[in-house]
């Protein structure tokens, strides 16, 4: 041996005495590779689709060498335009994000304390079904008292919703009650379906609370700022980007759209502007909505909404006297009062001028139907009704209306809720009113969230299952709909990171750990593996799955036929038969038949309305932390109006204090600025983070989940995120 | 990749179009393998605003996408005292990083401010055009990752080529004329 | 310097390897540790923690010349060249498997050039880092001492080699 040698390995560092000692297993990560010498520097591309937000655009990936290194957006995927966004971009580099999740962790310390063992799947399956029977076995046997959370965007979720099923509770809870339920109700007792915009070929499109250019939505944005010669009409209380971009923009009072729509159709049935032809053909009720919209004239509109009657007046006319004109249902306008009645409202604006089933107008989507995918049912006796099943008159039963369960289960009415599994959805960061979700996950005795990242939710739960990125993922094809709708699949880019796996492995997994009424275990319900499915469900279409494989999409060529519904091609699918004005559906369950204005509340002087809204390099809470994301946008702050601001004696940069109504309070740094209206507050979503292992947003800024407080309309159960009013002052 | 000396590279940037959706930036830092590491000043394109203007509720925001102008009158090249600056055949201009001494008078002469300092390479550095890209036929990738597609590439000398059409029949400008620097990168109006 | 002495350093480079991975009870009594403490400071170390990570053992975390994305596929790359494969469930940059490549080729007949010019290429600067961020969140002083040990190793290397080769 030689000097320099023992010197070398003498001189290592005193405190490890156990250096020499250290059982060694052999080399566990590297080897030589049995292919031997291998050329480098290969540039391959792997066709798959993006999960960063809805709307799953189809990218070529670059890998070299194993590692991913750019999402090229498709150019032939017409449905985005060719298009990757900011956060699909940035998505690159999530599988080897360090904090994401990597291997199955059970809480070793309190509830949010971070306190984590690793461990194996088999381990992570054993705890849950331990505690979740249990407390199953406590509630006399019904395993309603275990909710089931979920959200889209993973093409998985249906296997999540076959494990619930089997399972045996009927609580599922998902996104759409804070999104777009309300919406799609409206439209659907007007339409009998809910139709999409044809923005490529509208020349003219108000656009309410849609802010489409930092909101992204394919192809509607890419069309509609693609065309600076559209003409926007943009009604939000705040000054967004797409206000800038906006033809005209108009700072309408929050939670009046309503007013400024019967207005607008005051003035066309007035004028006899209406589309007479559609109107007598296709629709029923117009004599009663005509009759009722005579009380709502302009000038009483520009009282309620702060736009002047005028305006209105000029709006009006040059909709009805601009073919393919549209007015765009915007998710984000109202969420205040009987939410549905403002939809139905806009979706009758449309209706009059015969804005609908036409080239530029609403147009019912297409989609390009899959194989199903079938599984057993199992039946249990003992399942109880979703616990909110009374509260909501159009109850979506797989989506249920997520604030009004929350209350039911904090005061287990009927009956306790006892565990909650989620797969994805970030619930403490998105549903209304943080410190109750937190109060519900107090009385829990099982969390298990599924998840890629340490969200707040994650956090907070008992046992966390890393699923695989999706980029690491072979995700079974997926049907998006459209007005040229397009089938999407996900392939890997790269083997699975860590000890993580895809959606339909870990809910398999689980489901082996619980067994049905006969002593079967549930896993057995699961039938083929994911690339079986994908097979199944592109049998009809020969070729289908070797194109998704190639490409990342299918099409077979389908498009939305405009003028169906005219001719009688395709039913209305309303109980009539034709579009609605005048509901008898909703005559007979005690609702007004036809959208009657309700003023909203009036805001006390010195208190504001909270808004929210998006941004465009971020989804929801999901991005905030991604480090070339994060760079734009450091920090929220609460946007405040000049004027309102100097009366607060509040400047930019000042840490204000906002307090609701219920409770809630956080504390913000204040932007003073010209481009929200003085009655009005907002701050962006996806900061101010609880969890700690999101680096980048935790303790930075505010998160929306702790200031909104929570509201639910009880016509189609959606949470009213425009109904919080706040006090600020400066600290 | 010294480029072939009868294209003539330049981009039309149609800014009523831009939407500030910061795509573009993102895209070339994955393209080009840049780690910004959070620090604001690395970027090789970048959108120009002057915020909201005016008082509410009349209100105004203008985006002006831009990135280096691949000046055929270069005062950036012009400058570097090591050639760490030169020319491509096609008249791109580029970096020789290795010979950047980080003296940072191209910085001080380029009017458009399309340079920086990076620390990941230890040397100056400014968008190329995607060159890597377009020698193999591909778009840059702020071009090709736009949502609104505000940017349009292609070869001046193709009478053929998108930009010369869209510059033969629409009204365009470039930035501070007055410099002399003879832009690559067309705006229109 | 014999091969013999090369496999010893090895074998010292792949005992950092087992204290840079996820504890086993063995290693925890070994050092002196109650098991579920030292996993408790790995996790939060290495895994998921408040704040986000406190070491990632990553070493394309701590390079600053290149993006990390960058790194890993030349690292990757060289790999493949050398007909070295690395498990793929792991980032290339993940530490303890850029520790077995060393050791890998340490192990090879009269690689010392070869040894060299990849601690050149792929080895510098992070030791150092990761070893002082070791330093400043270690709780339990192992990991800290692990990773100061692995720096020294690194860093001395190249000398080592040539100075035994030359002599
Ligand atoms: S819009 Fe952006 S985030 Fe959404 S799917 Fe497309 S690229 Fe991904
Ligand atoms: S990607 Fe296009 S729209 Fe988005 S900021 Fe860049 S130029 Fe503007
Ligand atoms: S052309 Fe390439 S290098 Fe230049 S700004 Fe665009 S993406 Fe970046």
């Amino acid at each position: 041996m030689s000097i320099s040698r023992r010197n070398f390995l003498k001189g290592s560092v005193a405190g490890i005495g156990c250096l020499g000692l250290v059982p060694v297993a052999g080399m566990r990560f590297a080897g030589w590779a049995e292919a031997g010498k291998q050329p480098s520097g290969v540039l391959n591309y792997v066709a798959s689709s993006c999960a960063i937000c809805t709307n799953k655009c189809v990218f070529r990936g670059q890998v070299v060498d194993g590692v991913i290194r750019r999402l090229e957006p498709e150019p032939e995927f017409t449905k985005a335009r060719g298009m990757m966004c900011a956060r699909g971009n940035a998505g690159a580099a999530t599988p080897y994000d360090p904090d994401r999740v990597k291997y199955p962790l059970i809480r070793t310390g309190k509830r949010g304390e971070g306190k984590w063992k690793k461990a194996t799947w088999d381990e992570a399956y054993a705890y849950i079904a331990e505690k979740t029977n249990k407390v199953v076995a406590e509630e006399g046997g019904h395993r309603s008292c275990i909710g089931f959370v979920s959200s889209e965007g993973t093409y998985h979720e249906h296997y999540w919703n076959q494990f619930r099923e089997i399972f045996g509770s009927p609580n599922s809870l998902r996104h759409p009650t804070l999104c777009l339920s309300s919406n799609i109700r409206g439209n659907m007792s007007v339409f009998g379906t809910y139709p999409w915009a044809d923005v490529k070929n509208s020349p003219y499109i108000i656009l309410a609370g849609a802010d489409r250019a930092e909101s992204f939505f394919t192809p509607d944005t890419m069309d509609m700022f693609g065309d600076p010669r559209k003409t926007i009409i943009c009604l939000d209380p705040r000054f967004t980007r797409t206000a800038a971009k906006a033809t005209r923009w108009y700072p309408i009072k929050p939670g009046t759209d309503m007013a400024f729509a019967l207005a607008m159709m005051h003035v066309i049935i007035g004028e006899n502007r209406y589309d007479k032809e559609f109107v007598s053909n296709h629709c029923v009720g117009f004599d009663e909505l005509a009759q009722h919209v005579r009380q709502y004239t302009p000038r009483w509109a520009e009282q309620e909404t702060e736009i002047p009657a005028a305006e209105i007046e000029k709006i009006a006319r040059d909709f009805a006297s601009t073919p393919g004109a549209v007015y765009y249902p915007g998710r984000r306008s109202g969420w205040q009062g009987e939410d549905v009645q403002m939809r139905r409202a806009v979706a009758m604006v449309n209706a009059i001028c015969g804005s609908f089933d036409r080239p530029g107008g609403l147009i019912p989507n297409a989609s390009i139907p899959l194989r199903n995918y079938f599984y057993e049912p199992a039946w249990y006796d003992l399942t109880r009704p979703r616990l909110e099943a009374d509260d909501v008159t159009f109850l979506n039963p797989r989506d249920g209306s997520w604030i009004a369960w929350r209350e039911r289960a904090l005061r287990a009415d009927p009956y306790a809720i006892r565990g909650l599994f989620i797969y994805k959805q970030n619930v403490v960061d998105s549903v209304p009113d943080r410190s109750k979700t937190l109060e519900l996950f107090d009385k829990l005795d099982i969390i298990v969230s599924i998840d890629t990242y340490m969200s707040d939710t994650a956090w907070h739960a008992d046992v966390v299952l890393p699923e695989s990125n999706y980029l690491e993922r072979f995700d079974p094809p997926y049907s998006l709909a459209g007005i040229v709708p397009y089938v999407v699949i996900r392939q890997p880019l790269i083997k699975p990171l860590y000890d993580t796996k895809p959606g339909f492995d870990i809910i398999k997994g689980l489901a082996g750990y619980f067994a049905d009424e006969d002593g079967d275990f549930l896993n057995e319900y699961f039938e083929g593996d994911v690339e079986s499915h994908a097979s199944n469900f592109m049998a009809d279409y020969p070729g289908g799955l070797e194109m998704l494989k190639e490409k990342g999409f299918f099409t077979d060529g389908r498009k939305a036929e405009i003028g169906a519904y005219r001719s009688g091609k395709s039913a209305i699918n309303t109980p009539s038969g034709k579009v609605e004005f005048y509901s008898e559906d909703f005559a007979g369950r005690g609702l007004d038949p036809l959208p009657t204005y309700k003023p909203v509340e009036e805001i006390p002087e010195n208190r504001f309305r909270f808004l929210v809204g998006r941004h465009a390099i971020h989804t929801h809470s999901m991005t905030a932390a991604f480090p070339e994301l994060n760079w734009h946008m450091p920090e929220n702050s609460v946007w405040i109006n000049t004027r309102s601001a100097k009366k607060l004696g509040i400047k930019s940069g000042d840490t204000v204090q906002m307090k609701n109504r219920t409770g809630g309070e956080v504390k913000i740094k204040a932007r003073v600025t010209e481009a929200i209206r003085p009655d009005c507050v907002f701050y962006a979503h996806g900061y101010g983070s609880l969890s700690k292992a999101k680096r980048l947003v935790h303790g930075k800024g505010a998160a929306q989940a702790a200031i909104l407080e929570s509201h639910f309309e009880s016509i189609s159960g959606n949470a009213l995120m425009h109904e919080t009013i706040v006090e600020i002052r400066r600290v | 990749m010294a480029g072939a000396k009868n294209k003539h590279w330049a981009m039309v940037i149609d800014s009523a179009k831009c939407i500030d959706c910061k795509a573009c930036d993102v895209a070339c830092k994955r393209e080009n393998g840049i780690e910004a590491n959070g620090r604001r000043e690395v970027y090789r394109n970048w959108i120009t605003s002057k915020g909201v203007e005016g008082t509410y509720p009349n209100l105004k925001q203008r985006f002006e996408p831009s990135q280096c102008h691949h000046c055929a009158n270069t005062p950036c090249y012009k400058v570097c005292p090591t050639s760490a600056t030169y020319k491509n055949d096609d008249g791109l201009i580029m970096m020789d990083y290795k010979r950047c001494i980080v003296c940072s008078t191209c910085i001080a002469a380029c009017p458009y401010d399309a340079r920086y300092v990076s620390k990941q390479k230890k040397a100056i550095d400014k968008c190329t055009f995607c060159a890597h890209r377009i020698y193999t036929g591909k778009l840059p990738a702020c071009v090709d990752t736009c949502p609104t597609k505000v940017r349009v590439f292609g070869d001046l000398n193709d009478p053929e080529s998108e930009v010369s059409k869209i510059l033969a029949s629409r009204h365009y400008f470039v930035i501070k004329p007055e410099a002399g620097t003879k832009p690559n990168l067309y705006y229109l109006t | 310097m014999t091969t013999q002495d090369k496999q010893q350093i090895g074998q010292r480079l792949l005992e950092l390897v087992a204290l840079l991975d996820y504890p086993t009870a063995e290693i925890a009594e070994l050092c002196g540790f109650s098991f579920e403490k030292l996993e408790n400071c790995y996790v939060r170390l290495f895994i998921n923690d408040l704040g986000g990570v406190s070491a990632p053992p990553f070493a394309g975390c701590y390079v600053e010349k290149e993006d990390r994305l960058n790194f890993m596929s030349r690292f990757s790359g060289f790999c493949r060249e050398a007909g070295i494969e690395i498990d793929a469930s792991f980032p290339p940059d993940y530490i303890p498997m850029m520790v077995e490549v060393l050791v890998l080729l340490l192990s090879v007949e009269g690689s010392e050039a070869d040894v060299r010019s990849l601690v050149s290429s792929f080895y510098q600067r992070w030791p150092r880092l990761f070893a002082e961020t070791l330093k400043e969140h270690d709780k339990t002083g192992l990991y800290a001492d692990a990773g100061k040990e692995l720096c020294r190793i690194i860093e001395e290397l190249p000398d080592i080699l040539i100075f035994n080769a030359a002599t």
